[in-house]
């Protein structure tokens, strides 16, 4: 699958030390966090044992802040930031089960809002229908 | 003795008990007064003490009333603090409803490739899957977030060919994580085996 890659990443050098790059860098890494099966992938090669990873975690929570949210295209990423603060959760991401029901949970979420809006417009339609054939049966009853 | 010193003495007596009498009389009438006074400093206590209640039960509403006026003052300046333009949040709203990153599109179905988090391609895309794939000739891009909270092991090395992420290697390597992402088991990602996500590469700044 071919893709066009934006302009700037066709240069042969990055400058990692660039601060814009850094800051895209760090962007897409936090947003990478709301993919569970990423995650288990990183429990399971033992990252989330590393104090320097652990710490670099709590430093992404700058992300929280107004000035830097309104970048992030996946904020859920922050709720699962937040989890990954706790030991446990850590853990247990180990677990596939574990990657599995979270990813079950976010589809279902990611589809809620989506189904209420279905449903409440089918109860609209039904209590149009509704009007409508009382009104008819309203006029036939005129109309005799 | 004679009748004149008798009389002398019964009119001295006589005067003694009259005095006696009269201050009988005055201690009386001072005892009326004194119990009058008593009673009056009674109501006057029972005044006071009326007074008192009343104090009380003001103070307590007052203060009642000073506490929630403070909480009120203090959740204004939470507001005032954390207060955003109405137009950027409708516009970061239109932002992530637009790439269906937080609401399914509505004729999402179960065999649909699209979800709410980046998937593998749009990884590959994005900065991480360049820094593993960029032909740099850097030498010395060791990138290091500020040194702060205990992160100065974090190193992203640069990449030649020989910095293939060892087993032994104590330090966080994001661009390999992708790398690694790349040649793992494909099984381990699988529902995001081949995207057809219709957006581009996530995260960038719009």
């Amino acid at each position: 699958m071919t893709q066009q890659l934006p302009p700037m990443l066709t240069q042969k050098t990055i400058n990692l030390n660039d601060e814009s790059v850094r800051f895209q860098v760090e962007l897409e890494f936090v947003q990478c966090l709301a993919n569970p099966n990423y995650l288990n992938f990183i429990a399971q090669r033992g990252y989330f044992k590393e104090t320097t990873f652990i710490n670099y975690l709590k430093y992404l929570l700058y992300w929280k802040e107004a000035t830097y949210v309104k970048y992030l295209r996946y904020p859920q990423c922050l709720h699962t930031l937040e989890l990954l603060q706790h030991a446990e959760f850590r853990n247990e991401l180990v677990n596939a089960p574990c990657a599995k029901f979270i990813e079950d949970q976010m589809l279902l979420h990611w589809q809620f809002y989506t189904r209420k809006r279905v449903r409440v417009q089918q109860s609209m339609m039904e209590t149009a229908r509704q009007q409508n054939t009382q009104d008819n049966a309203r006029s036939v009853v005129g109309k005799t | 003795m004679d009748i004149g010193q008798l009389t002398d003495l019964l009119l001295q007596k006589n005067k003694k008990l009259s005095d006696l009498t009269d201050v009988a009389r005055k201690q009386q009438q001072l005892e009326v007064k004194i119990k009058a006074t008593r009673a009056e400093i009674a109501t006057k206590d029972m005044e006071i003490k009326c007074l008192q209640k009343h104090l009380k039960a003001a103070e307590q509403l007052l203060g009642t009333a000073l506490h929630q006026a403070k909480d009120k003052l203090s959740s204004f300046d939470r507001a005032n603090k954390g207060s955003v333009m109405s137009e950027d949040i409708i516009k970061y709203a239109h932002k992530i409803s637009a790439s269906c990153s937080t609401a399914a599109p509505l004729n999402w179905t179960p065999g649909d490739q699209r979800r709410p988090y980046p998937q593998d391609i749009e990884m590959k895309c994005g900065w991480l899957g360049q820094l593993n794939n960029s032909e740099t000739n850097v030498k010395d891009q060791i990138l290091k977030p500020p040194a702060q909270l205990g992160t100065d092991g974090i190193q992203i090395p640069s990449f030649s060919s020989n910095s293939q992420w060892q087993k032994g290697n104590q330090s966080m390597d994001l661009a390999t994580l992708t790398e690694k992402r790349n040649m793992e088991d494909v099984d381990v990602m699988s529902s995001d085996s081949s995207s057809s996500d219709s957006s581009d590469s996530s995260g960038v700044n719009d």
